[in-house]
């Protein structure tokens, strides 16, 4: 059976008896709880390769590690910033969490204002890096 | 006799208002819920006889704001006001203005409040007191303030300090230096953000214990003076300075050790004249010595354990004491005895390994049920948790006969636990229950850091799990499109169909 868990496809061999384990499906996706941990499962129906089904490395910018509200924007598009700087602030549930450049370069993308709510996975900036930390 | 109130707010939201909405009913007073606009549908307005619309808004302009909260009362004809925990439980400002509207305030005075929630004035209070506190930056007749002042005293009480700001609390404004050569810049940025999250830049050193336990005693005084402790919790199990599991009895008190900081608590709760419940925070070295950290001048998140080991109901007497009735007779005559071991943990709607806040709709809910089992949620089937709020969904308590009953109760509750929809922290709880540390008993502050955790990924027997279940039953099931739950047998066969149970 071809089966997804968050970007991985594998194909399984269907254990010969059940488990000790809680499972549960809604509509097509399956949920298992097993040792305080869980996980979700779809079924692949596809001929996709599981290879070609991983994501591809995003290039896209600085992704947001959580859902939350950008408390700060302490840059604007054409900055020069050095590796570690601040670039935002986001908040999430009382906690906040600094978003830093990865590397020294040039602001190319601010793509949220003060107060904008984003999603986890989000573009918030990018940093085109200088050339000579490029490699 | 006091009168007690008949209609009481709960300016909180939440587990904790849902909590104190359920003994208020008990008691035959009416709960009153708040809510912001946006929060219309939240779980915890289900537990109240009647609600209250903060408007449109931030937290700041809605649960926050003290006037909209003392206009909601008197909308409400409530007598009384419930803070709870977190919002505005340790403002004195908001204190003073629900009494001074006439209501009844369910907490400390304004002035127990104000010494606690000042850091500096409540370390030079306790040392007046004769209570130990935390070796720092104001042990002298004056306080450093200087950055060379407190360079100075930094060499005296040897490096790792941390930077504190006297008016933080929560894990925010707060710094770990571990060389001289960092202390300016630490010094710097603590103060800035003192100064912007505080309105109060002023900022101490205190001495950096590496593997302290935190150990906290439950106080309550009346507005006769008395003042009694309702033992220990045991609150090491931390990650981001907050905590994710407490116990107790703590498993590093001997009677001895018992006795002595349970004196040390009654004594910083008389010094600030302390009427209602409160907590008393202690660090604990390896040696053993104990040392005042802080006071939290509210109801605490995890003052279940206590109410289990003891038969209480805190939120009850907190009420009484605030319409004036002297602390019960047992508790005063030291007659109190803890029966028992109780653990409380805190689900969080969080990634088990990074911490990271997650949000989401709850798809699927069953919580744990049974032997020894409390659940305090603030949420349910089909609540969305967002970013605005608290992380903390639910405190499942579960109390046993002794520890070892307890952490294997605590096991098979959070075996049986089944949420789906938003991430939650519980393998990390499973984790910590687990690890040989925590069931030792000896561990501290850094227990989840140094934690062997098991991968995010499926293990291979849960992938052959999930294919048995697609590849058979998937069909028959998904033509209902509905949430089932139910154990698997050793059998996957008999009676599947039977044990599917289909959600409407």
């Amino acid at each position: 059976v071809r089966i997804r868990w968050k970007d991985e496809v594998r194909d399984v061999e269907p254990a010969a008896s059940g488990d000790d384990m809680r499972v549960a499906l809604t509509g097509r996706r399956l949920f298992i709880w097993w040792h305080g941990r869980s996980w979700e499962f779809t079924e692949e129906r596809g001929s996709a390769s599981p290879s070609a089904a991983r994501r591809t490395e995003s290039s896209a910018g600085l992704l947001s590690p959580m859902p939350g509200r950008i408390r700060q924007v302490l840059v604007t598009e054409g900055d020069r910033v050095t590796k570690g700087q601040v670039l935002l602030v986001l908040e999430a549930m009382k906690m906040e969490h600094s978003i830093r450049s990865p590397h020294d370069g040039r602001v190319t993308k601010i793509a949220f204002a003060e107060g904008d709510l984003v999603d986890a996975g989000a573009v918030l900036a990018d940093v085109s890096p200088d050339s000579s930390d490029s490699m | 006799m006091p009168t007690f109130p008949k209609r009481l707010l709960i300016a909180n939201r939440g587990e904790i208002a849902v909590r104190i909405a359920r003994t208020a009913r008990e008691m035959g007073i009416e709960p009153i819920g708040v809510y912001a606009s946006s929060d219309a549908g939240a779980f915890h307005l289900r537990s109240m006889t009647a609600s209250f619309d903060l408007g449109p808004g931030t937290p700041r302009e809605t649960y926050l704001d003290a006037a909209k909260l003392v206009a909601a009362a008197r909308s409400a004809d409530a007598d009384a006001i419930h803070p709870g925990y977190g919002f505005l439980s340790e403002n004195a400002g908001f204190a003073r203005a629900v009494t001074e509207a006439g209501l009844l305030w369910v907490g400390p005075s304004p002035e127990s409040i104000e010494s606690m929630g000042d850091k500096l004035q409540a370390r030079r209070r306790m040392r007046e007191a004769g209570v130990p506190v935390v070796p720092g930056s104001d042990s002298g007749d004056s306080p450093a303030a200087s950055d060379a002042e407190l360079s100075d005293r930094a060499e005296e009480i040897g490096y790792p300090v941390l930077v504190k700001a006297s008016a933080g609390g929560g894990g925010k404004g707060m710094a770990r230096v571990d060389r001289r050569e960092d202390l300016s810049s630490a010094l710097a940025e603590t103060r800035r953000v003192a100064g912007a999250a505080f309105a109060d830049s002023r900022i101490y050193l205190e001495k950096l214990f590496d593997r302290p336990r935190h150990v906290e005693f439950q106080v309550f005084g009346d507005r006769m003076g008395s003042i009694v402790h309702l033992f220990e919790r045991e609150c090491s199990v931390q990650r981001r300075h907050q905590k994710v599991l407490e116990e107790t009895p703590s498993p590093a008190l001997d009677a001895r050790l018992r006795e002595g900081m349970g004196r040390a608590a009654v004594e910083a709760a008389r010094a600030v004249a302390y009427v209602g419940a409160g907590t008393v925070e202690f660090l604990l070295d390896e040696r053993r010595n104990f040392y005042f950290l802080e006071m939290n001048t509210r109801l605490q998140v995890e003052h279940p354990i206590t109410e289990e080991t003891l038969g209480l109901d805190l939120v009850r007497t907190q009420i009484e004491i605030a319409a004036g009735a002297p602390l019960p007779a047992a508790w005063r005559g030291g007659k109190l005895v803890q029966q028992g071991h109780a653990i409380e943990l805190r689900l969080y709607a969080e990634d088990p390994y990074e911490f990271l806040p997650r949000t989401g709709t709850i798809e699927l809910w069953e919580p744990p049920q049974g032997p020894g089992i409390r659940l305090d949620a603030g949420v349910g089937l089909g609540t969305t948790v967002g970013v605005e709020y608290d992380p903390l969904l639910a405190k499942l308590v579960v109390s046993a006969p002794d520890r070892e009953a307890a952490i294997a109760r605590a096991k098979r509750a959070l075996e049986e636990w089944v949420v789906a929809g938003v991430e939650t922290n519980g393998p990390l709880l499973f984790d910590v229950l687990d690890s040989p540390d925590f069931r030792s008993g000896r561990y501290a502050t850094d227990l989840i850091g140094s934690l062997e955790r098991s991968t995010a990924s499926p293990p291979d027997k849960v992938w052959r799990e999930a294919a048995l279940v697609l590849a058979s039953e998937g069909e028959a099931v998904r033509a209902g499109a509905h949430p089932a739950v139910r154990p698997t047998t050793s059998d996957p066969w008999e009676g599947r169909h039977g044990n599917w149970r289909i959600g409407s």
